[in-house]
């Protein structure tokens, strides 16, 4: 095959800062491969794609040093417009970012129309393009009626429609549903097959690519560390000590064969297990998550209807949980999972039925009154920072109530220590990583010692070490708290000890059950959820409801 | 934050959605000034807006003009009439010596102008995509970059909209807007600005991102819509000439009857 893509000893260092994004890449791409680029956040991965598409060095300012080609021939002084005519396309991170019109063909025109292609080759070009993604029949809709995933597509079409030889995606998947992921990541493999493109895609999430790609680069502190087949490079340590994970196929063949091959098919590794003689055991599955016994309900939705400018977000919705329980909101976007959480804190009022914190209506709770009853943790941390060091972030809560310095002093330090970020409270908060930056919010939000804790998708775009990291601090919160937790990520709520899951859809409870029956359930498909990869896995040899590694490694006995 | 729901499109199927931009345009602009020339002028521009929101079907999307207009109400009538009442020759007190009613008709008379103005530039952009305005502009030979940016200002204020309402609840929820007092409102301001600013500022750098590998602002930008005449515009244009004419109409009697009312109601 031949070379589309070289890159010679490329390093760069962005303006300002002191350390180098990327450190003497070296890299080849053949026309036509699938190539998944996995590090850690801040690793390099989004930087090498910059370099690729020329937003290094002519966006992104700074030491820029090397050479690259594109079909042998030097880019490395043309400019990003000038590499996209030359057939090059990007997918940027957050598909809204990127939807600049509010009509669906005209955003997936964009591109085309800035390179100043006759409207009819334009219209023609979109046609096919949107055929392309599925999303025909979204024409003429209002870009922003749809969901994430439908505008991560309309992108899509969008680089399509500007037929490239060479497709860079950058983490296009990390604010979807994953039922949508899912899709999105499948239809690359269509992509390469029916139109001959060479994609290479930064990603969090394995378990679709690991099978679609035809090779995995490493990269960990602006260098490649290791560029292989993914079932040669998942199955050495490397992406454990990165701390980026492996896909959840390749972790239980790991765990039950440390000497074999890694499988990452669902069929090869069903037939793996077949002809080891696997059998599956029945097992105690890790003990469901007792509800609180006799405690009060802490909220209590009865029969609660919303809108927003005259359309019902919530019709008729009834709820109660219990004090001390952990609830997770599931389903996909525009449910009503963010309305719920605004009632429960008050911001909104029902327009018919009533919201009962504790036995007390909120029609008659102003906000002021929840204020350190309920803790509300948004998606992105950085939406409540403000203050100039991690100290005075976190004591604000306090010291609105009036509490006196000594004794915010110490509170302060007591939050900081559990969370373990005492040695960051001199520390801008923005200056922070991912990972710290969570963690400081969360602080910031328990300061308050609310008895309710709302959380609006806290893991979302966040590699699996930080993940873990954040489910570990959850984990230790559940027993004095009442918390709520909207998420879509249906493998950290694998992992979560959780009392119930709620599927809405439409302003409606459509499913309810404990997390076993909830995400072992197929018809979750329909609301914009996948089971866990190990459901599927588990269930195919027989064992239902199986939805988390430890408790599929307990069933399986292989006798070879 | 008002100001910018006033601006964002909603789309509809109605006549004035329908129109061409530039006969939308030549309609605000006469709403904006004509009602200026005289009290007549004012009923017949008046009427015509009437007539508008009632083809637009946009009176529920822009329920935020109303709520300025009453904020703006409360203020401008009182001290207008006051500035009125000094300066005006002829006098008929109500509250002597503050408050006369040539005064008073003055004040009302000026917010009714104001607020036929606001609410007829309200329905331009409420009725008006940003790809109609954008495929305008172009034609007219604006510059790219100053389409660019005016398109991408209303397509990014529903996104800003929803940001401020998350930041508002996260914050509140800490114990934001604890107080009725000059630092808490420092404090609450402080609190809901620096996020917003942060956020915003990210969000522009991932757009002008987007922008750059999307090859924008273009000079060689193709124009996707052609503009053309129809129905809906011979009836824009026909209400124009309304608002123009109206006085010298079948509308005489009514607008000097509405000018009575106003005065003698006062």
């Amino acid at each position: 095959m031949a070379e589309i893509l070289r890159i010679d000893n490329i390093s760069f260092r962005y303006f300002g800062r002191t350390n180098e994004a990327l450190k003497n890449i070296n890299l080849r791409i053949n026309e036509n491969e699938i190539v998944l680029l996995a590090g850690r956040s801040g690793s390099g991965k989004s930087s090498l794609l910059r370099v690729i598409n020329g937003l290094i060095p002519f966006f992104y300012r700074g030491d820029f040093s090397g050479q690259i080609f594109f079909y042998d021939e030097d880019i490395t002084h043309i400019p990003p417009r000038e590499r996209t005519k030359k057939g090059m396309a990007t997918v940027l991170q957050f598909p809204e970012d990127q939807i600049l019109a509010r009509k669906v063909w005209r955003a997936v025109a964009f591109g085309l129309a800035n390179l100043g292609f006759s409207r009819e080759e334009i219209i023609k070009r979109v046609k096919e393009a949107l055929k392309c993604v599925d999303m025909w029949s979204f024409w003429d809709y209002d870009t922003l009626a749809l969901s994430a995933g439908q505008k991560q597509k309309i992108v899509l079409a969008a680089a399509l429609a500007i037929q490239p030889h060479l497709l860079l995606l950058d983490e296009p998947t990390s604010q979807l549903d994953p039922a949508s992921a899912q899709r999105f990541l499948i239809s690359l493999k269509i992509i390469r097959e029916e139109l001959g493109m060479t994609i290479i895609v930064a990603e969090h999430r394995f378990d679709e690519l690991s099978t679609v790609a035809d090779r995995v680069i490493l990269i960990d502190d602006g260098r490649i560390v290791a560029n292989g087949p993914p079932r040669k490079i998942f199955a050495t340590e490397l992406p454990g000590k990165l701390g980026i994970g492996y896909p959840k196929l390749a972790l239980l063949t790991r765990f039950l064969a440390p000497d074999s091959n890694v499988f990452l098919g669902l069929e090869e590794l069903k037939n793996e297990l077949r002809r080891r003689n696997c059998v599956i055991q029945r097992i105690d599955k890790e003990s469901k998550r007792a509800h609180p016994k006799g405690s009060r309900h802490a909220i209590v939705l009865d029969d609660v209807w919303f809108a927003y400018d005259g359309e019902w977000v919530l019709k008729g919705f009834s709820l109660s949980i219990r004090e001390g329980s952990f609830v997770a909101l599931m389903g996909p976007n525009g449910a009503g999972k963010t309305t719920l959480l605004k009632l429960i804190a008050c911001i909104h009022k029902p327009v018919k039925g009533q919201v009962f914190l504790f036995s007390k209506s909120t029609n008659n709770l102003r906000l002021k009154d929840v204020v350190g009853l309920v803790g509300y943790m948004p998606q992105n941390p950085e939406e409540i920072f403000f203050n100039k060091t991690v100290y005075d972030e976190i004591a604000f809560g306090l010291r609105m109530q009036g509490i006196k310095e000594n004794e915010v002093r110490r509170r302060v330090h007591a939050i900081a220590k559990f969370l373990r970020i005492d040695h960051l409270l001199e520390e801008n908060p923005f200056a922070l990583s991912g990972g710290e930056k969570l963690r400081v919010a969360l602080a910031s939000v328990l300061i308050l010692d609310p008895k309710i804790l709302l959380f609006d998708e806290p893991t979302r775009g966040i590699d699996w070490e930080t993940k873990l990291s954040f489910l570990s601090n959850i984990k230790q919160l559940v027993h004095t708290r009442t918390i709520v937790l909207a998420t879509h990520d249906v493998e950290l709520l694998a992992e979560l000890n959780v009392n119930d899951v709620i599927v809405l859809n439409d302003g409606r409870v459509v499913l309810t059950g404990n997390k076993r029956e909830v995400l072992s359930n197929p018809a979750i498909e329909k609301y914009g959820l996948v089971r866990p990869k190990i459901t599927y896995l588990m269930k195919s040899l027989g064992a239902e409801g199986i939805v988390s590694i430890n408790e599929a490694l307990k069933s399986i006995r292989c006798l070879k | 934050m008002s100001t910018s729901r006033i601006i964002t499109y909603v789309p509809r199927n109605s006549v004035l959605h329908k129109a061409n931009p530039a006969t939308k345009l030549i309609l605000t602009f006469f709403l904006i000034f004509v009602p200026w020339v005289s009290s007549q002028y004012l009923f017949s521009s008046l009427l015509v807006l009437l007539i508008v929101l009632i083809v637009s079907r946009s009176y529920r999307d822009i329920t935020y003009v109303y709520k300025l207009i009453v904020i703006f109400a409360i203020i401008f009538i009182p001290l207008n009439t006051l500035l009125y009442s000094s300066i005006i020759a002829e006098k008929t007190y109500i509250l002597r010596p503050w408050i006369t009613r040539e005064g008073l008709y003055q004040a009302i008379t000026a917010l009714l102008r104001i607020i036929i103005g606001v609410v007829s530039i309200s329905l331009f952009f409420v009725t008006t995509s940003p790809e109609e305005i954008e495929d305008f502009l172009l034609r007219i030979k604006a510059p790219a970059t100053f389409v660019l940016s005016l398109v991408l200002s209303v397509v990014f204020a529903p996104l800003l909209l929803e940001e401020v309402e998350r930041i508002k609840m996260a914050q509140m929820l800490r114990g934001a807007a604890g107080g009725k007092k000059i630092r808490s409102l420092g404090i609450w301001l402080r609190a809901l600005g620096i996020p917003l600013i942060v956020s915003a500022l990210h969000r522009a750098l991932r757009m002008a991102e987007a922008l750059e590998v999307w090859g924008a602002p273009s000079p060689i930008r193709t124009v996707l819509t052609p503009l053309s005449f129809s129905m809906e515009d011979i009836f824009i244009i026909t209400l124009t000439a309304l608002v123009l004419l109206g006085p010298y109409t079948l509308l005489k009697p009514l607008t000097e009857m509405f000018s009575y009312l106003i005065y003698h109601l006062t």
